[in-house]
């Protein structure tokens, strides 16, 4: 655990320096610059904070381990045991951005969204950090096991595993995959989409393109929070990927039909629906194709996601067109 | 005349020999005490001298032997499809209490699962079983090679203890302090937290604990532990397939008791269901991959080929 904390909390302030550099090269004046460092270091304590805290809490409030009933008042005192399986990564992102945009309205005069948008990188870099950083975190991060002697079995495709008694096995290192994923959207809005767009458009994308592939790593993945066999932040990318295409779709296209304008809703929704599916069938109880093997249900999940991914980014397109472009500057509003 | 009456005398003598032989029955092989460490360290390797058939393990200080039963029409209470249900009964007998014992897929306060098969190699199995599942639950007792993971208890599902004499004590939905780290006076090397108990004092209760994952009006695949004897035990999985089903939890919980258990508790079923040996999964359920588990239940040989004279 303590390499572990050691290393996200380097990583943290490294990135957190980085997006102070950004917003500080942004301008030119130098009390702004002052301002841009402020917004940056605020940003990293109250992300520290919210994170660790709603981390904490979500996770406690997803695994239901807090028993008043059975140990009355004292039950509170688990929400000091910091274990892997009892913090949610969800709520913990969802800490973070709350952090950053505390930042940004204590120290910015106008919209926030703006610094959002400016963080929107340096945030799925943090994702890549902390989901690289399962490596570190036992068993936490890896999906099934690899048959003895594979030849796969090797880092970054697998990860060894330790058990009670020193038995040790390889299992597939999905939280590489996690942080492949979010390391690949750090570079796309880094490189593609820095001052394209109206205001938000960096961060929904953010939002919407790290949830999307852990819909399918939360389904590999065979440790987690369950509720029997459901992966509860399997549960949260969906929500989360269902809140920023309502967005999009909420704020654009209302001079469209009623089934133009909601479409990537319906696909939306028939998508999660075939997930759901898939699931059962992956856990073989209610469902069973005859040769279907886990592996190959997860590439029919992938084409899945791919297909939420399509529907996503038509109607972000949709609301991104619907405005004049306003440049995402981080500081343009200060 | 003499020696005639002496060869009536002889054969009167060795008639009631030969009844004993023919009524008496199959010998109980003698088996050797050597304690295996109560850690979770494997047992010995299986040795393939002592695997006498293809279902069968005997070395000096464990036997295995399993059969498989297709004539259990009359477990299947209420059934009307053309389906047939089979059972595979593993009769065990082990010198020493510490060869039955128990393995985490990494830790026994993590839910992380792996393949039985894998954890039975692991630790040389003669065979292994999944076990309780009870790393994923919030509550429960989970006491396992002697070591508490988690004491929770509030009176919701059953337990079972094994004493570390290799006993069976089972609970009836123990709540908050009523059971401690011991029973008379012995040391609970391993605690299961799931049930129901389907046989006590060689009675089947009058009604079970049952919660929804237990399907107990279905035709499922079921998995018993059951204690017949000292150091005496029987498992009894029940196939799910495609041609055969499973058996309600009572007909399930009937065959237990018929089989001879003194005591018996029900452990996770349904296609969670496995036993290994040999280092294959004998049993089918009907799913495409066996579902990895937390858990396993395993007997182990404690033979180490030389302290045996």
């Amino acid at each position: 655990m303590s390499t572990y904390l050691w290393l996200m909390a380097a990583g943290s302030v490294l990135i957190f320096a980085l997006y102070g550099l950004r917003c500080a090269n942004a301008v030119r004046l130098p009390q702004l610059k002052k301002r841009a460092w402020e917004t940056a270091l605020l940003a990293f304590l109250f992300s520290a904070l919210f994170g660790t805290v709603l981390a904490r809490c979500g996770g406690a409030l997803m695994t239901q381990e807090l028993d008043f009933e059975y140990d009355g008042i004292a039950a509170l005192e688990q929400l000091l045991e910091f274990d892997f399986d009892r913090m949610s990564f969800f709520c913990g992102a969802l800490g973070v951005c709350l952090g950053v945009l505390l930042a940004n309205r204590l120290t910015r005069k106008g919209s926030v969204w703006a610094g959002m948008d400016a963080f929107a990188p340096f945030g799925a870099l943090l994702v890549c950090l902390f989901r690289m950083g399962e490596c570190f975190a036992e068993s936490w991060g890896t999906g099934a096991s690899l048959p003895e002697g594979s030849p796969l079995a090797f880092f970054p495709l697998a990860l060894k595993i330790s058990s009670d008694g020193g038995y040790e096995s390889w299992s597939w290192a999905v939280c590489v995959l996690s942080a492949a994923f979010a390391l690949a959207w750090a570079a796309i809005a880094f490189f593609r989409l820095r001052s394209t767009g109206r205001t938000g458009w960096n961060f929904t994308l953010a939002l919407f393109f790290l949830a999307l592939p852990q819909v399918l790593c939360e389904s590999m993945r065979s440790s987690g929070i369950y509720w029997l066999f459901v992966h509860a932040e399997q549960l949260l990318c969906a929500l989360v990927l269902a809140g920023v295409i309502l967005f999009w779709l909420i704020k654009s296209g209302k001079d469209l039909s009623f089934p133009r304008r909601w479409a990537p809703l319906g696909i939306y929704l028939l998508c999660i629906s075939a997930l759901i599916v898939i699931e059962f069938a992956i856990d073989g109880s209610k469902i069973k194709v005859p040769g279907m093997t886990h592996a190959a249900w997860h590439l029919v999940m992938c084409a899945v996601v791919a297909v939420i991914g399509v529907a996503g980014m038509a109607a972000a397109r949709r609301w991104n067109r619907q405005a004049s472009p306003v440049p995402s500057s981080p500081i343009s509003a200060a | 005349m003499r020696a005639v009456l002496s060869v009536l005398l002889a054969l009167l003598l060795l008639l009631p020999c030969a009844a004993l032989g023919e009524a008496a029955p199959a010998a109980e092989p003698t088996l050797f005490s050597m304690p295996l460490p109560i850690d979770f360290s494997g047992g010995m390797v299986p040795q393939e001298e002592f695997y006498k058939d293809d279902w069968t393990y005997e070395d000096p200080t464990i036997s295995v032997h399993i059969t498989f039963r297709d004539d259990l029409s009359e477990y299947m209470t209420g059934y009307k499809g053309k389906k047939q249900s089979g059972a595979w009964i593993v009769d065990i007998r082990i010198g020493d209490a510490s060869q039955l014992r128990t393995l985490a897929a990494v830790s026994f306060n993590k839910k992380d699962a792996k393949a039985v098969e894998q954890m039975a190699g692991w630790v040389n199995a003669v065979i292994a079983f999944n076990g309780d599942f009870a790393a994923r639950r919030t509550e429960g007792l989970i006491i396992r090679q002697g070591e508490t993971f988690k004491n929770k208890l509030k009176g919701a599902l059953d337990v079972l203890a094994i004493d570390e004499d290799g006993d069976f004590h089972v609970f009836a939905k123990p709540k908050k302090g009523e059971i401690g780290d011991s029973i008379d006076g012995k040391k609970i090397i391993n605690a299961f937290y799931f049930g129901p108990i389907l046989v006590e004092n060689g009675e089947v209760p009058a009604k079970f604990t049952t919660f929804r994952y237990l399907h107990e009006d279905d035709y499922y695949a079921r998995l018993g532990i059951c204690q017949v004897g000292p150091l005496h035990y029987k498992m009894i999985i029940t196939t799910m397939q495609d041609v055969t089903v499973g058996m309600k939890l009572t007909d399930f919980a009937r065959l237990c008791k018929d089989e001879g258990a003194i005591t018996a508790f029900n452990l996770d079923g349904g296609y969670s269901a496995a036993m290994i040996f040999r280092g294959v999964m004998v049993n089918d359920t009907k799913s495409a991959e066996p579902r990895d588990v937390p858990d396993i239940v395993y007997f182990a040989s404690a033979w180490n080929g030389e302290d045996i004279e």
